[in-house]
């Protein structure tokens, strides 16, 4: 997708370099050499058109309306008929580049340390080889969170997102303790996130932006699978952002997920690649699969920074 | 009504009358020391109440320890302590009474004062932890029956009910006692004492009565505080992390609370004794007998702790393995050994010689047992949050660790202060020694209480 | 000397960029046609360009998705006719078991690019199954809590509660009885 149109885009611009002259030859020809496209913001957003076409095009010709920003509770409860929300992560093609956890905090309007998205350095045993291993809501099928919750704060919806509902929500955390993947993260008022959610409350610059808040002073915040985007058939923000596409987010009932330049068959990928689930043995079924670190693109290289050092 | 007492040897009128004095001395004056004790309580529980409102309208994240990985602190560990300590009324009234031991008598009233304290004080703490306070009412309006936490709030409210209701029935006779006996006290107290009393007689038809929905209701508390003890546990077993996921929770958090309900009971027996000069009524044999249930309770606990702990540690599988070797040899050792040592290996052996079964003694035994039954609990909450599945990397430091804040430490002291405070204010209104009960322990059998008024 | 040889190929390049650039801007057009022979789904694509048939020509062929289209094999190249013949999977869900089919032309050398779509009933209906969303359990909302689960939770309150009740009655008995003695005495 990308390819294409940044293919087009220099196609037009020689024209117009043809046109403007043979003076300007020179940086016509060292532009295009560089696959440059002029930029306007210099961001990207993919949009659905009337027509169910999908295009990328420059953010700046993106309007957002705040008004639509408004989920009535009883449709985020129901979830989107006919879609059963899926993710496959690929191991092998994570670098720990940590674009994800930067571009989810963006679109959320979250601030490190905060990372619904998290990459972890795994290793199981001394001979085997470590890994990186991003870890967020599995929006498990049987959430153990859900289960425990007191006031149906934390729910399942049928399009298999287990979403969060930060106006009910009594900040028991009792979810959080319940959640064996420590996916869950509670909203304590740090001083600095509470000024910036005030700052950036009608923020919806960023082209990757959720509509889902972040969660209320006192109620606990997950990954939500962009629920919004995901609805309208855009990418989430981590899929979008990761630049060796680990990340593949699709619809199980359409057997087919998406890392943004790929799009594969679900079960064939999974079935291909050895696809697992983290912590089977538990029993909560979860909607995120991994494909084990075989064929890596990137040999491991350990982090030589923390990098959530402030506090 | 009262013509025929005199013929009874072991028990008469007379020292009747002075068994009331006795017991209702505390009631008539207020000491000095007494007024300090109380005056300092309410600092406390002042101190506490501000601490809250600095947490609320400040930002947790500064005001106290609590982050993503230890998101319950000592609020849910204190939680757990004082729902343990509120098993006494069940254990020392209602069990024994059962049972027929009849040196229950003078320590009912006590522990189920106590057991109402603890276990309000108890809820409050569960509040204090909640992220969202004002949304409370949402518990009741948007409820889910499956979750153990509503489980935990009705049972604690029916326990608590059932604890009030049954801590008021054998009051009504003393209230009686109480409005004839203390004539000197101010007008509102008298009246209130006529009005709880419920017009009380002490006509045989009313003892009867009486007598029959004590015994209903002693039958009632014992599975309803277990029960609150296992749901209480349930908090922890439910979910799915290794160091909680245990099938012996619930009977490990029972048998813990009625260890540190008989070191509470000794606690309070010894202090009562001291303050309002009860020796005649606490006696020493009352020491000998909490001694020997000490050890017992120490006994069952140590039995439930190497089902929990070392069954796991013998197969030390993945999944225990990071938090247990915490415990034992990482960085909680030190910690968790001494809680072992003075929570469970002292009570069963010292108490078993005679000399430490005397009232000094087994009182500071007793305190040693239940500042380490406060630091079990504190080890199970804090150490299993931070030890989950996936590993805790790249956090900020504060992230990684817990250690209360002041704030904290304020609020769970002035849920102590609370506590002492019911039972402090408790034993200057009414008799903490039921006048009546003991009395019919004196009278073995030989005469219905209600001929004594 | 260098700067003449660097003008040089940069007008080279220029008039080659030039030439390919309207090279490129012939348009085709592709027209879908589905069949089904012996059982096989098979879609055509028909390329023409200004009413002649194309030849050799890649034709890319996907199915619309919700975040993406899928693309169904490899590009095929048109054969004398113009014709790529693509043999579509039986196998790809759908909600209605309508699809939308969408053949491309992308980065020819020829020609420009251009997409046809075109909608065919091959898709295979999925059933949405929420029977574990609906079902009564304890991960679900507090109007879903098992049957058994709230009768038992109902019949344990309200023998408990209904002892405390009885408790309190008593207690206005007594008061009862001793008003009765009362007025006796």
């Amino acid at each position: 997708m990308e390819k294409e149109n940044n293919n087009s885009s220099r196609r037009n611009f020689l024209k117009l370099g043809a046109l403007g002259g043979i003076a300007l030859a020179g940086t016509a020809i060292a532009n295009a050499v560089i696959d440059e496209s002029p930029k306007i913001t210099e961001k990207k957003v993919k949009v659905l058109t009337a027509d169910g076409k999908l295009v990328e095009i420059d953010s700046s010709l993106v309007d957002h309306h705040a008004s639509n920003d408004d989920f009535s509770n009883a449709e985020l409860r129901q979830g989107v008929e006919g879609k059963k929300f899926i993710r496959v992560i690929d191991l092998g093609k994570c670098a720990n580049e940590r674009k994800c956890i930067t571009g989810c905090q963006k679109a959320h309007n979250v601030l490190a340390p905060v990372e619904y998205i998290k990459v972890k350095k795994m290793q199981n045993s001394p001979l085997e080889s470590p890994y990186w291993f991003p870890t967020m809501c599995y929006h498990c099928d049987n959430p153990p969170c859900t289960k425990v919750c007191p006031v149906d704060a934390t729910f399942k919806r049928s399009d298999g997102i287990v979403a969060m509902d930060y106006e009910r929500c009594i900040g028991c955390k009792f979810c959080i303790a319940a959640c064996p993947y420590s996916a869950r993260t509670f909203n304590f008022g740090r001083p600095e996130q509470v000024k910036f959610t005030e700052e950036h409350k009608n923020d919806t610059s960023d082209p990757n932006h959720c509509r889902t808040p972040y969660a209320q002073e006192g109620t606990v915040a997950k990954c939500d699978f962009c629920t919004d985007r995901s609805a309208q058939g855009l990418l989430p923000a981590c899929v979008i952002e990761c630049p060796n596409g680990a990340i593949y987010h699709g619809d199980e009932l359409e057997d087919v997920v998406s890392n943004g330049e790929d799009t594969v068959r679900l079960k064939k990928l999974l079935q291909d690649r050895a696809g697992y689930r983290q912590f089977e043995e538990l029993g909560t079924k979860p909607r995120v699969y991994y494909l084990p670190p075989v064929k890596r693109d990137f040999p491991f290289e350990d982090a030589t920074q923390a990098q959530n050092t402030k506090e | 009504m009262s013509k025929n007492i005199n013929k009874h040897e072991t028990f008469t009128q007379e020292e009747y009358m002075v068994m009331k004095n006795d017991l209702l001395r505390p009631i008539a004056k207020i000491g000095k020391a007494g007024k300090i004790w109380i005056a300092f309580l309410v600092v406390v529980l002042l101190a506490g109440i501000v601490a809250y409102i600095i947490q609320e309208t400040k930002s947790k994240y500064v005001t106290t320890s609590l982050r993503d990985y230890t998101m319950w602190g000592i609020y849910i560990s204190n939680f757990l302590f004082m729902v343990a300590i509120g098993l006494v009324g069940v254990l020392m009234s209602a069990v024994l009474k059962l049972t027929n031991f009849e040196w229950y008598r003078p320590l009912s009233r006590i522990a189920e004062v106590i057991a109402i304290g603890a276990i309000m004080f108890g809820g409050i703490s569960i509040v204090v932890a909640m992220g969202r306070p004002d949304r409370l009412l949402n518990l009741f309006i948007h409820g889910r029956i499956q979750s153990p936490i509503i489980w935990d709030v009705i049972g604690i409210s029916t326990d608590l009910a059932a604890c009030i209701i049954l801590l008021f029935i054998p009051l009504i006779p003393s209230l009686v006692t109480c409005k004839n006996h203390l004539k000197n006290l101010p007008k509102w107290q008298l009246k209130m004492y006529n009005m709880l009393s419920f017009g009380w007689q002490g006509t045989p038809e009313q003892w009867e009565i009486l007598k029959k929905t004590m015994k209903v209701l002693t039958a009632l508390v014992i599975p309803l505080g277990v029960v609150i003890c296992t749901i209480t546990a349930w908090l922890f077993a439910t979910t799915l992390r290794p160091e909680w996921d245990s099938t012996n929770f619930g009977a490990y958090f029972v048998s813990n609370a009625f260890l540190l309900s008989v070191a509470v009971m000794t606690l309070a027996t010894f202090v009562f004794r001291k303050a309002y000069n009860f020796e005649k009524y606490l006696t020493e044999m009352h020491f000998d007998k909490l001694g020997q249930a000490l050890v017992l309770m120490a006994l069952i606990h140590g039995y439930f702790n190497v089902n929990e702990y070392l069954i796991p540690a013998y197969k030390m599988s993945g999944l225990h393995e990071n938090t247990l070797l915490n415990l034992f040899t990482g960085k909680e050792a030190a910690f968790y050994w001494s809680v072992v040592i003075f929570g469970i290996i002292v009570p069963i052996l010292l108490p078993l010689f005679p000399k430490m079964r005397k009232p000094l003694p087994l009182t500071i035994i007793s305190i040693v047992v239940l500042i380490a039954g406060w630091f079990r609990l504190y080890l199970i909450v804090i150490p299993g949050l931070l030890h989950p599945y996936l590993p805790i990397q790249d956090v900020p430091e504060s992230w990684t660790h817990y250690f209360p804040s002041v704030v904290e430490m304020t609020v769970v002291a002035a849920t102590f202060a609370g506590v002492l405070l019911i039972v402090t204010l408790f034993s200057r209104y009414f008799p903490i020694i039921s006048v009546w009960e003991v009395a019919e322990g004196e009278l073995e059998g030989k005469e219905e209480i209600f001929n004594y008024k | 000397m260098k700067k003449h040889t660097y003008f040089l190929i940069s007008c080279l390049v220029i008039l080659f960029s030039i030439t390919t650039s309207y090279a490129q801007d012939k348009e085709a057009k592709i027209t879908l046609t589905f069949k089904k022979i012996d059982s096989v789904n098979v879609c055509k694509a028909f390329v023409t360009s200004e009413g002649q048939p194309v030849i050799e020509v890649p034709v890319n062929l996907s199915v619309k998705r919700l975040f993406a289209k899928l693309p169904i094999g490899d590009a095929i190249a048109t054969d004398s006719t113009g014709v790529a013949t693509f043999e579509f999977p039986n196998d790809i869900p759908s909600k209605n078991g309508k699809l939308t089919l969408f053949a491309s032309i992308v980065d020819d050398e020829n020609y420009m690019n251009s997409e046809t779509s075109g909608e065919v009933n091959w898709g295979t209906v999925v059933v949405t199954d929420n029977s574990n969303i609906d079902e009564r359990s304890f991960s679900a909302g507090r109007d879903r809590a098992p049957i058994y689960f709230i009768t038992i939770s109902l019949l344990i309150l309200g023998l408990i509660w209904g002892t405390l009740l009885f408790a309190v009655l008593q207690v206005f008995k007594i008061k009862k009885l001793g008003k009765i003695q009362e007025i006796k005495e």
